[in-house]
């Protein structure tokens, strides 16, 4: 378990590590965060004092302003620094993302994609952009609401609103997960209780995630499976821990 | 005149495709567990949203990846061509350290073009998956 953990996160440290060495220039969003950084430094801790300089919610202007203070007392450099909290989220992903494959809700090989995916590596590492702290934020709380911890999912998702504004957007659709009425009719095959366990599933398992079975994979929770409206069933988590007494 | 319209149609088609995904999630029409619902709506962001910025085509990677398949596979291949054509293009020094000149800037411009149309498309199709696999269901039957 340890191994499939260290195996994905190591590599999306040292490619990011490498790149954000690489990339270590003060320009684009860098030298945007950098004017915020001696703003907060400089001149007052209120970003919103100043038109146009900062449109975020707040936390991550601590992080511009941290990066900026420790560059100047000769800790790394700004750009290298301010990249820091990004790759740090991104090996959350990664570590969240075999969380997930573990649990049977994602594929075994999505940490890896993530740890090595371009897209990741590109806008994190290459160009410092922070989404991914409240995309790790937002798929903690899709994960949480998949195991049925409710208020879990929204703490998670209330960080990552207030760290960015777009995952508001699945605000209602994470308040409505596991509420919606049952359809009067299936739109597909009904599934067997058994074909919902994870190990039930396996790439010849008829289902709607047809892009998923054409990769050889078939999660273990699709969409309907869970009842639509009632309580859920318990985590396995909560099973083990009410079996421990 | 034309690109403030443009872009005010582009945000009222969004954020009504977006209401009309929660309303059918609510009303059941639409099966998709919360995953699959978050990520329709950041693809439906990429494929209806006129403007395009660089973060915006993260969104979908670690949800996608939840279920990997050909879709998030296209996907990642044309917005990877399309950041590597933007950055090259109109962010230098991002990736290289002095900006491109001549027919190097030119190439750079036509991956950055054909990279941000292939993630549009690649977007729009990765949504329609979903959407499929999701399955309406007929009112009344």
């Amino acid at each position: 378990m340890r191994r499939a953990l260290l195996g994905p996160v190591l590599v999306a440290l040292v490619l990011r590590l490498v790149v954000v060495l690489a990339t270590d220039r003060v320009v684009a969003d860098v030298a945007r965060y950098e004017r915020v950084a001696r703003h907060l430094l400089d001149v007052s801790w209120n970003p919103y004092e100043t038109r146009r300089l900062y449109p975020y919610p707040p936390p991550w202007a601590a992080a511009e302003a941290a990066a900026g203070w420790l560059a100047r007392r000769g800790v790394g450099s700004f750009a290298a620094n301010v990249k820091l909290p990004v790759l740090a989220a991104d090996l959350l992903l990664v570590a969240l993302l075999a969380a997930a494959a573990r649990a049977g809700r994602a594929a075994p090989f999505a940490p890896w994609l993530y740890a090595v995916h371009p897209v990741s590596v590109l806008v994190g590492a290459a160009h410092g952009q922070f989404d991914a702290i409240p995309l790790v934020l937002l798929l903690l709380a899709v994960e949480e609401s998949a195991r049925g911890r409710r208020d879990a999912s929204a703490l998670a998702l209330s960080a990552a609103i207030a760290t960015k504004s777009f995952p508001v957007l699945a605000l209602p659709l994470l308040a409505l997960d596991g509420k919606a009425p049952c359809p009067s009719r299936s739109p597909t095959p009904a599934r067997s209780p058994a074909s919902s366990s994870p190990t039930a599933a396996s790439p010849t398992s008829a289902g709607p995630a047809s892009a998923a079975a054409s990769s050889g994979w078939q999660p273990a929770r699709c969409p309907g499976a869970r009842p639509c409206s009632g309580p859920r069933p318990p985590s396995p988590r909560r099973s083990s821990s009410s079996a421990r007494g | 005149m034309f690109w403030p319209a443009a872009a005010l149609a582009s945000k009222v088609l969004f954020v009504g495709a977006w209401m009309t995904l929660v309303v059918a999630v609510r009303a059941g029409r639409l099966r998709l567990d919360a995953a699959r619902a978050s990520l329709a709506t950041v693809l439906a962001f990429l494929a209806l949203y006129g403007l395009q910025s660089a973060q915006y085509l993260l969104w979908p990677v670690p949800l996608g990846l939840l279920r990997p398949g050909r879709a998030s596979a296209a996907y990642a291949a044309a917005a990877t061509a399309g950041l590597v054509g933007f950055y090259l293009f109109l962010a230098p020094g991002v990736l290289v350290p002095a900006p491109l000149d001549g027919r190097a800037l030119a190439w750079a411009g036509r991956l950055w073009v054909c990279g941000a149309a292939a993630s549009l498309a690649a977007s729009a199709a990765w949504l329609l998956g979903i959407l499929g696999d999701g399955a309406f269901v007929k009112a009344g039957s």
